[in-house]
């Protein structure tokens, strides 16, 4: 594949067009999940499971099918077993639909707190829970394995009896549990920790995480009287949701309709069914459209949080400050489904620093809580948290300054990473030549307690299919609609690029986002790609449309169409370019030149452009409280092109938020029996904006010439660095090194007394 | 050639084998032009005539779309990788 020629200049990216979806969304007008009623709708509710591990023994529903107002009830076994139960999803990796299917809906035991059981459907939603709580299922109590060491011990309770577990690429047998085993290398590790002047080796611990998005999972679904599925959520894919509901209910996917509302976040969460075959089953028994909500106690219970790890890692460097050896042992929790973001995770753990000899392991590790989704870079905010404070350690150490021992190790275009080949374009010196000139970097820190940390981070990305409609309208407008839904304003980024490269404005574009009946097949809005991805299909599109309108224009002057010139929205005759059609002009003509023009594009575009960044934040911690307050946040990225940068801005300062979130207060809290315990978003505590300060973004762009216009994705990586960034801060400020997120209060407060005494 | 980069916990069944230089026009021939050195190197790459469950193959840099039918220049690099998946 050939890479692109960007352009040197660029009329409508880079600028900052208000998006079309703003008003509606700020008024109240945008129709999220909740938003959506249809006549005759039931209302369903979900019993699920109060243990973390039990075998269901039996389910007696007559009590819930008797209650006056209930029209359907449903367990496992009114869903069928699937026949076909892997699937492909490119560059994600193979799912398991019949764990798809199971974490739906039990169907022999229960693997978390949580898990759902049975569903109703009724007159309304409190006449569903209630009935809901009138079903009895006998359970047969299983021993909890909560985290990833207990689970991967010799003596571990066995979560799933037919687990085969998997080494990537290994010829091994079951040697763990519970685990899944990945391993990677470069170069030789022995001999270079031989090498290595100093050596330090740590150990660290994270904790399970919420992606925190403010709107809940909600479906309605309408089986209707031909046989016809139909859909309405809140998702990052219609496709997806419509494939997996396809294979979990052995459907046809044409059978099914999945209509995406406007989604209240999602950030990797809201990529999988949960209750959406639930409603659907429900709406075939009763006959009636069933919606379902999920409250924030079922979503924090039983969706897909990110996973706790515990990592160990071992880095060598010489005197100089040359990084010659690194290893890194990641085991990431699962959930009660194998599949977590171990390959990920440890796969960027070292990727931005040119290491000549590397040795991973990382281990997919089944434990008795919700199974794991992705969450904005997944995987890769534990492993950059542990390998960045390390790094601060060893600038101490040698007595450097962090950005040149960064500068000395960078990953540089062509250096080969640990998963063998050679980095493509990627500004990682430039980001870090950037922090050290910034005003934020040469300022003094001021006053007692407090502290600079540094952290640098990085993230793959992904391409994966995507596809867009262009249609020109006879006033010359253009209709776009997209298989990607608009989680951050990509409605206009992608309007921009059509506008772009038409030639016209972007205000002259009015973007959509289709349901899976009416656009191409698109892969979730994930891994930071729908800019770039489905960009490149706006630009095929429009490539299309703009040969097509060229044809038209040499059909009226009576030439080739190779004597057509297409310049920057206007169509001229090369022999005689006093005759020019405007792109308003020309689309005025098509009806009496053969008709409209549309146009189509499916890509899947492999030139993903590395994200890479760098996060630089002053602090002051209590010494009394232990309680810390950030003074000052700078974020440095390269986005390859900015299409739009105040919404580049708006994915570095939210992803940085998320992130000082999971570095500071983030977290799951079980007790011993495998019961969540903070189920409500006053215990599961997240930012708000009285403990963040204005978060700077600083835009590099080092062009991705797998992009027409250079872009790189620039969603995920913000997340990667913050708790390191954050925990070097605190070391500079108290002289304490956290190996543990969240680190709270009470954490640090412990740590200073330690030290203290 | 193109030239086959062994993954790290497959070199046991090369020898330790880092690097071996295949015959090939896509990654699917180039494959089993690497059976017929390591007889059971294709069984853990593919399998029900695809890729692997979690493998993704890089060629010259990029991780490509067409999978074992992804076309092979005389000099290309292969390299399998885990599937890496994002949010």
């Amino acid at each position: 594949m050939n890479d692109y020629v960007i352009p040197e200049k660029l009329r409508v990216v880079g600028t900052t067009p208000i998006r079309p979806d703003g008003h509606d969304k700020v008024t109240g007008r945008a129709k999220f999940g909740d938003d959506f009623h249809l006549p005759g709708m039931l209302h369903g509710k979900v019993l699920r499971s109060p243990h973390a591990h039990a075998r269901i023994k039996s389910i007696d529903t007559s009590h819930a099918e008797a209650f006056p107002g209930v029209h359907a009830v449903v367990t496992a076994a009114d869903f069928p077993k699937i026949s076909s139960n892997v699937i492909d999803a490119g560059e994600a990796g193979q799912i398991d639909m019949q764990d798809v299917a199971d974490n739906c809906i039990a169907r022999a035991k229960v693997f978390y707190d949580g898990h759902a059981v049975a569903a109703v459907a009724a007159d309304n939603a409190h006449i569903a829970e209630e009935a809901a709580n009138l079903i009895q299922v006998d359970y047969e109590l299983l021993d909890p394995v909560m985290d990833v060491r207990s689970a991967m011990a010799d003596n571990a309770p066995v979560l799933h009896d037919d687990f085969l577990p998997g080494a990537f690429l290994a010829p091994t047998e079951k040697a763990l549990p519970n685990a899944s085993k990945l391993e990677l290398s470069m170069g030789d590790i022995t001999n270079g920790f031989d090498e290595a002047d100093i050596v330090i080796e740590r150990e660290f611990t994270t904790e399970t995480v919420h992606q925190g998005y403010i709107e809940t999972h909600i479906v309605t679904a309408q089986w209707g009287a031909n046989g016809m599925v139909t859909v309405w959520t809140t998702t990052q894919g219609q496709f997806a949701i419509r494939d997996q509901l396809a294979l979990v209910l052995e459907l046809p996917m044409s059978a099914i309709i999945v209509i995406p509302l406007e989604i209240g976040g999602g950030f990797g969460g809201k990529d999988s069914i949960y209750i959406d075959p639930l409603a659907v089953v429900l709406s075939k028994q009763s006959g009636r459209p069933v919606k379902m909500v999920m409250n924030r106690a079922e979503t924090l219970r039983a969706t897909g949080p990110s996973s706790g790890t515990y990592i160990k890692a071992r880095l060598g460097v010489k005197t100089d400050g040359t990084l010659v050896a690194a290893e890194f042992h990641g085991a990431y929790e699962a959930g009660a489904y194998s599949g977590g973001p171990v390959a990920p995770g440890v796969s960027t753990a070292l990727t931005r620093y040119n290491i000549p000899n590397i040795k991973i392991e990382g281990y997919d590790v089944l434990v008795n809580k919700p199974k794991v989704k992705p969450y904005r870079a997944p995987g890769a905010t534990p492993s950059n948290f542990a390998v960045e404070t390390m790094m601060d350690e060893l600038c101490r150490e040698l007595k450097l300054d962090p950005v040149e021992f960064r500068l000395r190790n960078a990953l540089t275009t062509g250096d080969r990473l640990v998963l063998g080949f050679p980095c493509p374009e990627i500004g990682g010196v430039e980001i870090l030549k950037a922090v050290q000139k910034h005003a934020h970097y040469q300022s003094d820190i001021g006053g007692p307690h407090r502290g600079r940390g540094l952290a640098y981070g990085f993230w793959f990305g992904a391409g994966l299919p995507s596809s867009a409609d262009l249609m020109v309208n006879s006033d010359g407008t253009v209709q776009l609609c997209s298989g990607s839904p608009d989680m951050s304003g990509t409605r206009i980024t992608l309007a921009m690029q059509a506008a772009e490269a038409l030639g016209i404005e972007p205000g002259d574009i009015f973007p959509s986002v289709g349901d899976t009946a009416s656009v191409g097949y698109s892969f979730q809005t994930v891994a930071s790609r729908t800019t770039f991805a489905t960009g490149i299909a706006v630009y095929q599109a429009a490539q299309d449309i703009l040969a097509q309108m060229a044809e038209r224009a040499a059909l009226i002057w009576q030439i080739a169409t190779d004597n057509v010139l297409i310049d920057c929205g206007r169509f001229l005759n090369k022999a005689n370019i006093q005759q020019c059609f405007t792109f308003k002009e020309l689309a005025g003509k098509l009806d009496g030149t053969g008709g409209p023009i549309a146009a189509r594009a499916l890509a899947s575009p492999e030139g993903v452009g590395f994200q890479i960044t760098a996060h630089l934040v002053d602090l002051a911690v209590d010494p009394e409280t232990g309680k810390i307050d950030i003074l000052r946040y700078t974020a440095f990225q390269d986005a390859g092109k900015a299409v739009h940068p105040d919404f580049v801005e708006g994915q570095i300062q939210g992803g940085t938020v998320q992130g000082i979130g999971w570095a500071l207060n983030e977290e799951y809290f079980y007790d011993e029996a495998g019961h969540l315990k903070n189920t409500s978003l006053l215990d599961y505590r997240m930012p708000t904006i009285l403990d963040v300060p204005n978060i700077e973004a600083v835009i590099l762009e080092t062009p991705n010439p797998g992009h027409p216009y250079g872009v790189r994705g620039v969603g995920e990586v913000p997340i990667v660095p913050p708790a390191a960034a954050i925990a070097n801060a605190l070391y500079d400020a108290a002289g304490i090194r956290m190996n543990t997120l969240p680190m709270t209060p009470a954490k640090i407060l412990d740590k200073l007394n330690s030290v203290t005494h | 050639m193109p030239i086959v980069w062994i993954p790290h916990s497959m070199r046991e069944l090369t020898d330790g084998t880092e690097k071996v230089a295949v015959d090939g026009a896509n990654v699917r021939e180039a494959i089993r032009a690497l059976e017929s050195l390591y007889p059971n190197l294709a069984g853990l790459l593919i399998q029900n005539d695809q890729l692997g469950k979690g493998i993704a193959v890089a060629v010259d840099s990029r991780i490509v779309r067409r999978g074992l039918y992804e076309p092979l220049r005389s000099d290309s690099e292969i390299h399998f990788i885990p599937a890496l998946g994002a949010g």
